[in-house]
């Protein structure tokens, strides 16, 4: 019991003196993506990243975050599933419409965010490779209204995608064109 | 305080703890939590989870009022965007449905028997009860301080996805701080089946909920009580309906009851929700239950178009193969309806799409975006409609 209490403890302490790495400008290789930012960025600690995926933030990882997720093969979940949320899988012959209902679903299900606006879908090309952009707004439940910008690509019958998440208002607005030059730089590694 | 049905039994009736227009003292404990509750419903009325349809608030503050009588305006009710079966109360009033509630609910007695279920929470103070409890105080700090940690230590999955939602008024809401008593929770019950007995309406519907809602449950191989805190913190459903049998049974043999459910009103009213409502229920992908559900929703003869949508749209991400012919049945089903949505076709577009079946493909996403010019994946639409052969 007292090991249980020191290791909360240490948990909780650890939070509050969590080492942010900077993420410098120029030419980065994030799992599957090979990017380029212009601006600095700061890499988000594994423990503290959504699902302890690679993510990169400025302003702290409330606020806005990058959260690139590759790498998913046929029948794998787009998130680590957990025991007690079952979650919806990839299949490498989904359209982009597809997609979206696969990555909507996870997020309602492991985050219980739920999409509150659509934006635009539409066709775009990361490096080489034929993929699709999507913007949207979502709530959860401490019902801060929020915005996101997906860029994914399937290559070598895996999907990629990098999600961009922050604030409706201020951090979203703020940062989108930096993201979108990022998105643009990118190239997804054969 | 198991009600064992039996001949014998009589139904004493139940009385509020205050009277109508009540305000805490502002020297109690009561009164911080209802400040707490009350900022926290200044926020709700303006949250993105707020289903704001100034018809459906007005038909469930008129359900309300049926039964509230003199503490209509004490109680106020707001329509929150969640799929899981949920209804809530705070200390301070502030009542919360969830749109996945609404869906399960097949008419107007069966909504006022939960809304009468929560009332009677309020009425005898089941929310400050819990609170003043010494016990339950050191447990709500104990959980407080290992919710903070036990979220950074299993990795903090929300943690750059937005906020925590660690926020108090949330946490109580949700049930994960204090539930009320199972006791309470027996006397609620009791509570809503006296105020729709007195609201004349059919008092077997309080029962009727928990038995379809086992159904559903059965028809996912579920047990019912099964990873969900709701259920693991009130009554047994099973004892649930026991009780709620024998109170109908025994409110039978002294009162005139009625058996007025409204039907085609409640349907009327919860309509404006159910697209969202329904797309959200599928969202959690869990099939067998939502088909089982969904079947059941086209029994009320309501938006017969967006059900056979969604049943279509069911079947073509469950992808089992001997239910394939369902996909394009309900889809085609879908379209002898006025009220279906123009993404039937976009639908058909996809599979016949994949299918490399193109001319038919172009044809369906025409026909969308012909019915929805201004749709949001028009360009992607395009896309498909130039990349196919």
């Amino acid at each position: 019991m007292k090991a249980r209490i020191f290791l909360l403890f240490f948990a909780l302490l650890s939070t509050s003196c969590m080492q942010h790495t900077v993420v410098t400008s120029g030419q980065q290789t994030v799992k599957s993506f090979i990017i380029n930012p212009t601006n600095q960025w700061n890499l988000i600690p594994k423990q503290f990243s959504f699902a302890g995926l690679p993510a990169w933030t400025v302003d702290g990882g409330s606020l806005n975050s990058l959260i690139f997720i590759s790498e998913i093969s046929h029948g794998d979940t787009l998130l680590p599933s957990t025991n007690d949320k079952k979650l919806d899988t990839y299949d490498k012959d989904m359209l982009p419409n597809e997609i979206i209902e696969f990555i909507e679903s996870t997020l309602l299900i492991y985050t219980d965010a739920k999409i509150t606006n659509r934006g635009t879908l539409r066709p775009i090309k990361i490096g080489v490779d034929q993929g699709f952009e999507f913007e949207f707004e979502f709530v959860k439940n401490d019902e801060v209204p929020r915005k996101a910008y997906i860029a994914a690509a399937s290559k070598n019958e895996m999907l990629h995608l990098i999600l961009f998440q922050a604030t409706k208002i201020h951090y979203y607005g703020h940062l989108i064109d930096d993201v979108k030059n990022i998105i643009s730089s990118a190239v997804i590694k054969t | 305080m198991l009600v064992i049905p039996s001949a014998s039994y009589s139904f004493e009736r139940l009385t509020p703890e205050f009277g109508s227009n009540y305000a805490p003292n502002l020297a109690k404990t009561e009164a911080g939590l209802w400040m707490e509750f009350s900022d926290h419903e200044n926020q709700l009325k303006n949250s993105p989870v707020r289903i704001n349809d100034i018809d459906l608030d007005g038909y469930l503050k008129e359900v309300l009022c049926k039964l509230a009588l003199e503490y209509c305006e004490d109680v106020r009710v707001y329509v929150i965007r969640n799929p899981y079966f949920n209804a809530s109360m705070a200390p301070n009033g502030m009542m919360q449905v969830h749109t996945g509630f609404l869906l399960r609910v097949e008419n107007e007695a069966q909504l006022a028997s939960v809304l009468g279920h929560e009332i009677g929470h309020f009425l005898k103070r089941h929310s400050i009860k819990s609170m003043e409890d010494t016990n339950t105080k050191s447990s709500f700090f104990a959980f407080l301080s290992l919710g903070v940690v036990g979220a950074v230590a299993s990795g903090n999955m929300n943690a750059d996805f937005g906020r925590s939602t660690l926020d108090l008024s949330n946490l109580i809401l949700t049930g994960s701080i204090f539930s009320y008593s199972r006791d309470n929770e027996r006397e609620a019950d009791k509570y809503g089946i006296q105020l729709l007995n007195d609201a004349k309406l059919d008092i077997n519907a309080a029962k009727e909920i928990w038995v379809n809602l086992i159904e559903e449950k059965k028809a996912a191989s579920e047990d019912i009580t099964a990873g969900s805190y709701f259920y693991a913190t009130h009554p047994d459903p099973g004892e649930r309906i026991n009780n709620l049998e024998s109170h109908a049974i025994a409110l039978n043999r002294t009162s005139q009851t009625s058996i007025i459910k409204n039907k085609e009103t409640y349907w009327e009213k919860i309509s404006p929700i159910l697209p969202i409502a329904l797309k959200d229920e599928l969202n959690l992908r869990q099939f067998e239950q939502t088909e089982y559900l969904f079947k059941k929703l086209l029994n009320n003869n309501v938006s017969l178009g967006l059900i056979h949508f969604y049943l279509g749209e069911l079947y073509r991400l469950k992808e089992i193969e001997e239910e394939e012919h369902l996909i394009k049945e309900h889809y085609n089903k879908a379209t002898e309806y006025e009220d279906y949505p123009a993404e039937v076709h976009r639908s058909l577009g996809l599979i016949d799409y994949k299918a490399r079946n193109y001319p038919e493909a172009k044809g369906h996403f025409n026909k969308y975006l012909n019915m929805k010019p201004d749709a949001h994946d028009k360009e992607m639409i395009e896309f498909y409609i130039n990349t196919g052969a």
